[in-house]
């Protein structure tokens, strides 16, 4: 369900180079704890074999070995894409902006080099993995199945890792490799390297930069009353109860919504001493595999049990405290969105800092919209990453299509266009670069760059996410009458 | 009081849509106002990317592509219908045999088996068979919906056709071409019509099917609404453009059938599917 | 060629099709739901484990009871409606009678992006009702979409069906001996005796045929309870949807078991209101 998007403080561009290092800093000190697990250079360089219970197109085999293999010059590659002539870019398709940024800049200029891209709009990424995953099932390899490059991050691209079916690794081998620290022994590089604590191994190249923001219309609600924690969003929840609600999952930004509950929640029964001998918060930055059920449920269920007791105050709650009512949750980022606009909530969030100026500059959001500051000290951030699947039918031109993607000025005219963060490395910028990519940022409406990079958080780990979605299915939308703990159990002993 | 009460209803029918025009052409239309502050004209201009109708016009919408491809496949689904339903009709409506009920109840069951249930066997049978996401599967999953309808509303038309006539027609020395040219094509060509450009509608309308027999690779107007919609909350510009788009052909046919072919809608086997 | 060589050719061409298509459809969803589905890695045929899972789950006896609860009073109403809408149509052409077709004209998504528009908390009905001043905010107003109650489902399903059945219902009035009622006139029956004693007769095998149609779609129907009905309430058929939505491959059999589960239920219903007419309205339901 990556629906998108990336990290990526772009006040930095207006500070030093130092400066802005160190701002990203704050996000890769977190995510390059000793938490994470160190990627070894071996592992990064090693050209693994395809996989061999699959039927691969021999021409493009030749042409995975001699670029991977660094014999091939990328003219040679260009070559081979316009021969191709056609790349399958599958990606979520949510957004009127971004459809019409690939349909208006992305295929022109990849007409201009005999290419055409045929985008695949998604209601939600997992799709694509299904299609991979069935076409691999099916024997399908390299060059003949169907999807060339896919915009994905998270338990997705976990998944196509796990069932190694990701062609590579190809991010340091492409011209605007340039723009990214991929050395494994850069601390700098971590960002780059590990999409939610799976390790990329250069099999995917950084394309938006998310940082989870929340914005509320102040006509309705003062400024003042804004809620900066999860606990202000309780109190004010009961105080205006009916006047909030927050996306189901597995929905991708209601799944994120859930996330952040759960470890503000927990970190805030580690710092009461309610939890005795638990786990840290580091917890969650790690593989969920690795802990027995008990720990997982200590973990989860400060979280949950916060979620429940907030049912009765959300939209179409009874209002009563432990009465649940009918809470509607909806299904969607832009549903959510509509809910503000409509005027029934104050509320709502995205992964995109730049998300009310675009809302309101389409019209969909009143012009008193304001981004906030919330949950203070852990606004997530990540990054969310294109990748080539191992048996893309046309593996030449979804390299090019990726470089393209990937140059400074597509990032600027994504940026600009339709307000979607710079996922490059800010400190690999020139500060002629810096000063045209600060002029084409839209406005951050009520916060600025140094909230963004002080309230920064790491994202959990990629496993977290289907344990999560499952919980909330049957904790929340199912009010399972299970103890939370055994329904826990139950999730992690099924099959 | 009849009069008031069918007024009444024709106007519940009809002045909802006026509340969607309004819609598709809102800029800014947030609450508590009861009509935009901003209007789509207003706006269009000064926007950096298409806005509104401006969307929906622009390639990057594919609005045109999907309508294409509704009335593509809903013109082939209703030859395909026609083709297979007509003959039946005929035996329904002119012969006495043994099995009859059994055969008009194999043709009625997709009316009662709910298509949500058709859609979920056929997306699983149609990988297996290959024509998932193709044109030709969806085409073959939207004839079983539109079967009963056309062999009930056929077999109505054929019910109306005199056969003495054709008798009579024999007798004085017309060959079979000639009975179907001069009298049976006259005189059931309104009636057939009127169940082609339902069938048409029908196939039009669906929107499980398409979803799960097209696997998302087949987009029509339709099954582009239903994505957008959900949630409770206000409708954006671009969704309330495509309902109208989606209205349009309906519309359409009711001009069609009650003004130009002058002759009252029958409707009676337009299951509500539609 | 002969009467019963017509009879075959003419059936032929339908029930080849069918069988194919529907056929395929009914069977390939009823291997799966009995544990056949090798392309998602289960493969435990027969095993009526799913269809267990169907019966002891809490929450798909819920979601049947939700269905019925959604179907029944809209179907009813609808009919209601929609009969009184018939018995008003001229026998001449008339304009209200064309505009009254429109909502049979359109398809269900529109009828929801119609919903949308107006009843949503924050739509045109509660902005009307605030610029009048009889509500100052969205909750004000008590939700009519993805409520509890369903009340957004239960219009949407009344528009775009009383029309329906009133349409039905004009046709066989059409149809019926005018002289009944002049007679009944004649012999002094009240407008409310003639509505009672012929009229509602007439009609009544139009109303059955309705009923049984309107009744069989709102009990499988998925786009209005999925878009209007909130999320937390569903249906039978949304239960499917999203048992097959699951991005756990391996709950597809699962799908398939609550759908065949449906299906049976809507068969088993719609008997039970032809066995009930049948009863209850000697005449009418003979065929």
């Amino acid at each position: 369900m990556v629906k998108r998007r990336h990290v990526l403080l772009p006040r930095a561009w207006a500070l030093s180079s130092v400066l802005s290092a160190a701002l990203v800093g704050v996000a890769l000190a977190q995510a390059a704890s000793d938490a994470i697990p160190a990627v070894t250079p071996a592992a990064v360089t090693t050209v693994p074999a395809l996989r061999a219970d699959l039927d691969h197109d021999a021409s493009a085999v030749a042409l995975r070995d001699a670029f991977l293999g660094g014999s091939l010059d990328w003219n040679d590659v260009v070559e081979r894409a316009r021969t191709e002539g056609v790349v399958r870019w599958y990606h979520w398709g949510g957004s009127e902006e971004l459809n019409t940024w690939i349909d208006a800049v992305v295929v022109p200029a990849l007409a201009v080099e005999g290419i055409r891209v045929a985008s695949v709009r998604l209601p939600a990424t997992r799709d694509a993995v299904d299609v991979v995953l069935a076409e691999a099932a099916a024997g399908r390899g390299l060059g003949r199945g169907s999807v060339d490059l896919i915009w994905i991050n998270g338990d997705n691209f976990r998944t196509l890792a796990q069932a190694d079916l990701l062609f590579g690794p190809f991010a340091d081998r492409v011209p605007n490799a340039a723009w990214y620290a991929l050395d494994p022994a850069d601390p700098a590089a971590a960002i780059n390297l590990f999409d939610l604590g799976t390790p990329t191994l250069l099999r995917s190249i950084p394309w938006f930069a998310g940082q989870y923001v929340c914005y509320v219309d102040t006509a309705r609600l003062p400024l003042e009353r804004a809620p900066r924690n999860h606990a202000d969003l309780a109190e004010l929840a009961r105080e205006r109860p009916g006047r909030f609600t927050y996306v189901r999952p597995p929905d991708y930004i209601g799944t994120a919504f859930v996330q952040q509950a759960v470890v503000a929640l927990y970190a805030d029964a580690v710092a009461g001493a309610a939890v005795g001998a638990a786990p840290t918060l580091d917890a969650f930055l790690n593989d969920a595999a690795g802990l027995a059920a008990d720990d997982v449920a200590r973990l989860l269920e400060p979280g949950f049990a916060y979620l429940r007791t907030l049912e009765p105050f959300l939209l179409g709650g009874s209002g009563t405290e432990g009465v649940r009512g009918a809470p509607v949750y909806p299904p969607s980022a832009a549903a959510w969105e509509r809910l503000v606009a409509s005027g029934e909530i104050d509320l709502a969030c995205e992964d995109n800092v730049f998300h009310a100026q675009s809302a309101v500059e389409r019209g969909r959001l009143p012009e008193s919209v304001r981004t906030i500051v919330f949950p203070e000290g852990a606004m997530r951030v990540n990054k969310s990453f294109l990748a080539i699947p191992a048996n893309a039918p046309n593996p030449a031109a979804a390299l090019v299509l990726a470089d393209h993607l990937s140059s400074f000025e597509s990032h600027v005219s994504k940026l600009e266009l339709i307000g979607y963060p710079i996922a490059l490395d800010l400190p690999r910028l020139t500060s002629e670069q810096r000063a045209v990519a600060l002029a084409a940022s839209p406005e951050l409406r009520g916060i600025d760059y140094d909230d963004l990079a002080e309230h920064a958080a790491p994202d959990m780990h990629a496993s977290w996410v289907p344990l999560i979605d499952r919980l909330w299915e049957r904790w929340i939308a199912g009010e399972s009458p299970l103890a939370f703990g055994d329904l826990v159990a139950n999730l992690l002993a099924a099959p | 009081m009849a009069r008031a009460w069918r007024w009444g209803w024709a106007m519940v029918a009809t002045l909802p849509f006026v509340a969607l025009v309004v819609a598709s052409l809102a800029f800014r239309w947030t609450w508590p106002d009861l009509l935009p502050t901003q209007w789509w004209w207003e706006a269009r201009q000064t926007a950096r990317l298409p806005i509104g109708w401006d969307y929906v016009a622009s390639t990057a919408s594919r609005a045109l592509p999907a309508l294409l491809t509704s009335v593509a496949i809903a013109t082939a689904v209703t030859a395909l219908g026609l083709a297979v339903a007509w003959p039946a009709a005929r035996v329904l409506a002119h012969e006495r045999f043994r099995g009859r009920q059994a055969v008009e109840l194999v043709l009625l069951a997709p009316l009662v088996v709910p298509e949500l249930a058709v859609a979920l066997g056929l997306a699983v049978s149609a990988v297996q068979l290959g024509v998932a996401g193709t044109w030709w599967g969806v085409v073959a999953a939207h004839v079983v919906p539109t079967l009963p309808y056309l062999v009930r509303t056929l077999a109505a038309v054929e019910q109306g056709f005199d056969r003495d006539v054709a008798d009579a027609a024999r007798v004085h020395g017309a060959d079979a071409w000639a009975v179907f040219w001069y009298l049976r094509l006259p005189l059931l060509a309104p009636g057939v019509a009127a169940a082609a450009l339902f069938a048409f509608l029908l196939s039009a309308h669906l929107v499980v099917l398409t979803v799960l027999v097209g696997q998302g690779r087949v987009e029509t107007t339709a099954v582009q609404l239903f994505a957008r919609l959900g949630g409770g909350a206000a409708l954006d510009p671009v969704s309330a453009a495509l309902a109208l788009l989606l209205t349009l052909p309906g519309v359409l046919l009711l001009v069609l059938l009650d003004g130009v072919l002058r002759r009252r809608v029958d409707l009676r086997g337009a299951v509500p599917r539609t | 060629m002969t009467r019963r060589w017509r009879v075959a050719l003419g059936l032929a061409p339908a029930l080849a099709l069918l069988a194919a298509v529907f056929g395929t459809a009914l069977f390939g969803s009823l291997a799966q739901s009995l544990g056949h589905a090798p392309a998602y890695g289960v493969e435990a045929f027969p095993t009526l484990r799913y269809y267990r899972a169907v019966f002891t789950d809490a929450g798909v006896a819920a979601a049947a009871a939700r269905t019925l609860a959604t179907a029944l009073p809209a179907t009813a109403l609808g009919l209601v409606l929609g009969t009184a809408l018939g018995l008003a149509l001229p026998a001449r052409r008339d304009p209200a009678a064309s505009l009254v077709q429109v909502p049979l004209l359109v398809p269900y998504v529109v009828a929801v992006a119609l919903a949308t528009v107006w009843l949503a908390g924050g739509g045109v009905l509660a902005r009307a009702l605030a610029a009048l001043g009889l509500i100052e905010v969205p909750q004000d107003l008590p939700r009519l979409l993805d409520g509890a109650a369903g009340v957004g489902v239960l219009i949407t399903f009344v528009w775009k069906q009383a029309p329906f059945t009133a349409l039905l219902v004009a046709a066989v009035r059409a149809g019926a001996d005018p002289r009944l009622v002049e007679v009944a006139h004649v012999f002094g029956a009240t407008p409310l005796q003639r509505l009672r004693y012929v009229t509602l007769p007439q009609v009544m095998p139009a109303v059955l045929a309705a009923a049984v149609i309107t009744l069989a779609y709102n009990l499988g129907a998925l786009e209005v309870p999925l878009l209007l009905g909130g999320g937390t309430r569903d249906t039978l058929a949304v239960s499917a949807w999203r048992a097959y939505a699951d991005p756990d491959l391996t709950q597809r059999p699962q799908a398939l078991a609550i759908a065949w589960s449906l299906t049976a239920f809507v068969v088993l219903t719609v008997a039970a209101l032809l066995a009930a007419a049948r009863r209850w309205l000697p005449g009418v339901a003979g065929r």
